[in-house]
């Protein structure tokens, strides 16, 4: 309980702190637009390597998702959390940056760098490997799955406000969760895949 | 093997860093398009009265329809001796400063009296009284209810609603004129000329029809830029209404429903209103009221406190019966923290340390006082206050819900219906404050407490705070820096002034620990002291350089204050700020030890005010010394302004003293008011303390003797509003509400050879502490 109350505060919190940055931001502050962009930097990235597979591809959606936040900051108003938002708008970049990719036949790169987590040292290796693996796997996912995972974990969203943004049903949203981490899940242990 | 928590776990933990380049590219963008938007802002918020002046609250109604006729129509000067700006901008201004007005129809079929009363907040006229001499018969209107008196009949009607709307004299009349003179093309004269029925010379404002009939007229007092008659064309005859008196002296009872004896009464009001005579803006207030008295009623509470760090806090709080504050408490931390707080004394288990202090630690009135403090001072103006009932999913219940929006506080309460009493309290800091606080409290109030909830022991092992310094610090020799008679105390108290600042800046804890000992050590490793030492979370910002050293100086027996010129990074944004260190001169066996035992994030220095009746010789500059704060003022004030920030605002426009010409008597309200010398040694004038936390202004003067003509650059500091003359011309003028730092504002001026005036208004518009600072830059 205690955990939970504190919990609620710091998501209080937090978006208190973003409604301010977003005051001040319309006020013409372009710190507040750096600072909201350091606090949400390395997570929306993580989103768009995800779901793009290409770190420069994942940095130009990120870089083109705050410009453009920055650009219409003066009718933005919040209503949801911010960092819901801006999940979204990465989201959406990045699907139809896949579509030009594939219109493109770019082939996949897999130039994303591994993750600095810092589990314990034993563990570090194997987690490493993991990761990387994980990467490759992801690849293999239908996109709607790999995005419903990646909003999901990643970027802390619910399945309702999933399915509002895929347009489908909260069960379509939960079954794509359920399929794709069962895929990645037999990935990882070598199952067939079907 | 792994399991689907194991992919979940490693989904989440996937993390991409961005690079270099992308951080660079995204901070240059962003960076680019935030300042272009502003440049973009800056060109489209040109000054422009029109749309200043008509979206402004605070435009009355006549003054509008004014604005409305000559920025539809245009204007047409036939008289040049006329300032074009004349009737807009100094009639708006005019207007913007009144109270009420009665307006006296002494023409047309039936003469009457109308008085109205101007809602300061909303600028409309809510409270309107209209009596007719010759028949007697009295109307008026108060928001939701109007009363009509037949004296004929001698008959009293009650009605649910407002009879007299309260633009439909001025505005309404106004408008049709103007879409009158639209339909026939018509335009706008003014022109100065004696107008016999006002008896005097007037600006006339007329609206001339095409054919060159006049459809509409104003009669403008040229002393007070007020309307004093309107004339409007009613079908071929021309009446003048008027004339209009501003701000009268009204009784009490002006809005009152009276019935007079043996009337009959029709009371077509719900039940609700027959019962009382409420005022809608009062019915909130009633409430709040009800609360303090029902809260002095509660002898304990006990609740749950999110505090300013997040940690969950389970307070329980004897009230003190005479003062309503918390007079015993008791603080469970989540983490393990205890603090008890009674009979004057501090008691607590925090981070390993059993300590007992003198006073308590945590203000007393931790739970009650904010609410006590809004019903009691009553909701200011400038406060936007809504009360509703509603249903609260959190309790299950219906509950009254209060919502207070000061300027920098944002009060929400939940208040239980049946006691009165708050059970839910929030307080988030926003606006420009870069500090949140955010405390929620569930409490219940005269509860069983825990038996022994204040009671506490002092046993061998409690380490008792609070005697002298010397003692603190025996049990180690070591704090602080030795120093020895050869040395001047000057180069001693700076030395270790900057040793402590630049350990902040390090983040050198240990480095803090010794020299800030007492602050620090006494809580052992305190992880949240620790940080708050080095990040100044208390105080936003944290110190990113050290610029200099002012001369230290004697601040308690043997304790030294340094103040020390710093940039301070708020949330990215560097500001400079005089901070003080208190060095304490130690003597320790016959060794001398200079240690920190206290920091102040913003200095205010010592000040003196003198009785009345300074003189500007006091206040003689011999040139200006580029950035040093200019430490004496002749100052005047303050100023009590009460109201709403329309008040305020008017306020800040109307000058009340002559900026070119020093007078040693100033006349505010038929009263003298006389310069005093405030002088401070560091030159940072904090007003609050001589002058307490008064919403008000304050003027302050000195003279600056100039060998030569001098272009120069003034940083000035000011919380809130603050405009400043030089030699009589405004040079700057800043309608803000903010914390007052050095260089808040650079105005560029010219300094004339010889002696120059120089004045500054200051304002306290947002409540809370006031100040300002003033010093030429080295630009």
């Amino acid at each position: 309980m205690a955990a939970t109350v504190a919990e609620n505060y710091f998501d209080r919190s937090s978006m208190l702190e973003d409604k301010r940055l977003i005051w001040k931001m319309k006020r013409g502050c372009p710190e507040a637009g750096l600072q909201i962009y350091e606090k949400y930097k390395t997570d929306l990235l993580s989103l768009a390597a995800v779901l793009s597979h290409d770190k420069s591809i994942a940095e130009d959606i990120v870089h083109s998702v705050f410009v453009s936040f920055a650009d219409k900051i003066a009718d933005f108003e919040l209503r949801t959390s911010l960092k819901s938002y801006l999940a979204i708008c990465v989201s959406n970049r990045a699907r139809n940056a896949n579509k030009l990719k594939f219109r493109s036949n770019v082939t996949l790169d897999s130039t994303i760098e591994m993750p600095s987590q810092q589990p314990g040292p034993d563990d570090q290796a194997t987690n490493r490997e993991d990761l990387q693996r994980l990467s490759e796997f992801m690849k293999l996912l239908p996109y709607e799955q790999k995005e419903v995972i990646a909003l999901h974990l990643k970027s802390g969203m619910k399945f309702k406000e999933i399915a509002k943004l895929q347009n489908v049903s909260i069960n379509t949203v939960q079954s794509r969760y359920r399929y794709g981490l069962d895929k990645l899940k037999s990935l990882f242990n070598d199952e067939v895949i079907q | 093997m792994k399991s689907l928590k194991d992919i979940e776990r490693l989904v989440s933990e996937f993390q991409t860093k961005p690079s270099q380049s992308m951080d660079k590219r995204v901070e240059n963008d962003v960076r680019n398009t935030i300042e272009n938007q502003n440049k973009k802002n800056a060109a489209v918020k040109q000054p422009n009265i029109w749309s200043q002046i008509m979206h402004s609250k605070t435009i009355k109604p006549i003054a509008a329809a004014i604005i409305i006729v000559a920025a539809v129509l245009g204007l047409t000067l036939l008289e040049r001796t006329v300032s074009p700006a004349y009737a807009v901008e100094q009639t708006v201004e005019a207007m913007r400063g009144v109270q009420n007005l009665r307006l006296t129809i002494a023409n047309g079929p039936k003469p009457m009296d109308m008085i109205m009363l101007i809602n300061q907040r909303t600028g409309r006229a809510d409270h309107i009284r209209m009596d007719v001499p010759d028949s007697g018969d009295i109307t008026i209107t108060i928001p939701g209810q109007t009363y009509v008196y037949n004296k004929q009949k001698n008959e009293v009607t009650f009605l649910p609603q407002e009879l007299l709307r309260n633009d439909l004299n001025f505005k309404d009349v106004i408008n049709s004129l103007v879409e009158q003179t639209n339909a026939a093309e018509g335009r706008i004269e003014i022109l100065n000329q004696f107008n016999d029925l006002a008896g005097k010379e007037v600006i006339s404002v007329s609206i001339i029809r095409k054919n060159e009939s006049i459809a509409g007229q104003f009669l403008i007092d040229p002393e007070t830029n007020l309307p004093i008659y309107l004339g409007m064309d009613a079908g071929g005859q021309f009446n003048y209404m008027g004339p209009i008196e501003y701000n009268i002296n009204l009784s009490g009872d002006t809005f009152d429903f009276i019935i007079p004896n043996g009337a009959t009464v029709t009371d077509n009001r719900p039940e609700e209103l027959k019962a009382q005579n409420p005022k809608s803006s009062e019915d909130a207030e009633f409430n709040l009221l009800e609360t303090a008295m029902a809260l002095q009623s509660a002898y304990n509470g006990h609740g749950i406190l999110i505090d300013r760090q997040g940690r969950r806090v389970e307070v329980w709080a004897e009230i003190n019966p005479k003062t309503g504050m918390m007079g015993k408490g008791r603080l469970e931390y989540e983490d393990g923290g205890l603090y008890i707080m009674a009979d004057g004394k501090t008691y607590f288990e925090d981070d390993g340390i059993v300590g007992l202090k003198d006073g308590h630690f945590f203000a007393s009135n931790i739970m009650f006082n904010n609410f006590i403090a809004t019903a009691a001072q009553r909701i200011g103006d400038q406060d936007v206050m809504t009360v509703e009932k509603t249903f609260s999913d959190e309790f299950r219940r219906e509950v009254i819900a209060v919502s207070v929006k000061r300027p920098w506080v944002h009060l929400d309460a939940v208040i239980d219906p049946e006691t009165k009493r708050p059970i839910k309290l929030s307080v988030p800091f926003t606006m420009d404050k870069t500090e949140i606080l955010d405390y929620t409290e569930l409490i219940e109030y005269n509860v069983d407490l825990p038996p022994g909830c204040f009671d506490f022991e002092t046993g061998p092992d409690v380490l008792i705070l609070g005697k002298d310094l010397d003692t603190q610090f025996s049990n180690d020799p070591d704090y602080g820096m030795s120093y020895d008679d050869t040395e001047d105390i000057q180069q001693v108290c700076r030395r270790i002034a900057e040793c402590y600042l630049q350990a902040k800046i390090d983040g050198d804890i240990e480095m803090i620990k010794n020299l800030h000992p007492i602050h620090i050590n006494r809580y052992g490793s305190n992880k949240m002291i620790e940080q708050s030492e080095i990040q100044e979370i208390s105080s936003n910002g944290k110190i990113v350089e050290i610029l200099d050293f002012k001369p230290a100086y004697e601040y308690r027996p043997r304790q030294m204050m340094v103040p020390c010129n710093v940039i301070k990074d708020h949330s990215g944004q560097h500001q400079e700020i005089l901070v003080g260190v208190i060095v304490y001169l130690r003597q320790h066996h016959g060794q001398k030890s200079a240690v920190i035992t206290g920091y102040y994030p913003r200095l205010l220095g010592k000040f003196t005010v003198t009785p009345d009746g300074a003189d500007l010789g006091a206040v003689t500059y011999d040139g200006l010394e580029p950035g040093t704060l200019m430490q004496n003022w002749l100052v005047m004030g303050p100023i009590p302004v009460e109201g709403n920030q329309e008040a305020h605002r008017i306020a800040f426009d109307t000058l009340h003293i002559n900026p070119a010409y020093f007078e040693p008597t100033i006349y505010i309200n038929g009263k003298p008011n006389q310069w005093r010398l405030l002088t401070n040694e560091i030159g940072f004038i904090d007003l609050t303390r001589p002058f307490q936390n008064i919403m008000g202004i304050l003027y302050a003067w000195a003279q600056v003797e100039m060998p030569e003509e001098t272009t120069a650059v003034l940083g000035i500091g000011s919380d809130d509003g603050v405009k400043v003359w030089l030699n009589g011309q405004l040079v700057h003028e800043n309608w803000v509400s903010r914390g007052v730092n050095v260089d808040n504002d650079r105005v560029p001026v010219t300094f004339k050879q010889g002696t120059n005036q120089l004045v500054i208004k200051i304002q306290n518009q947002g409540g809370g502490p006031w100040g300002f600072c003033c010093r030429m830059l080295e630009e």
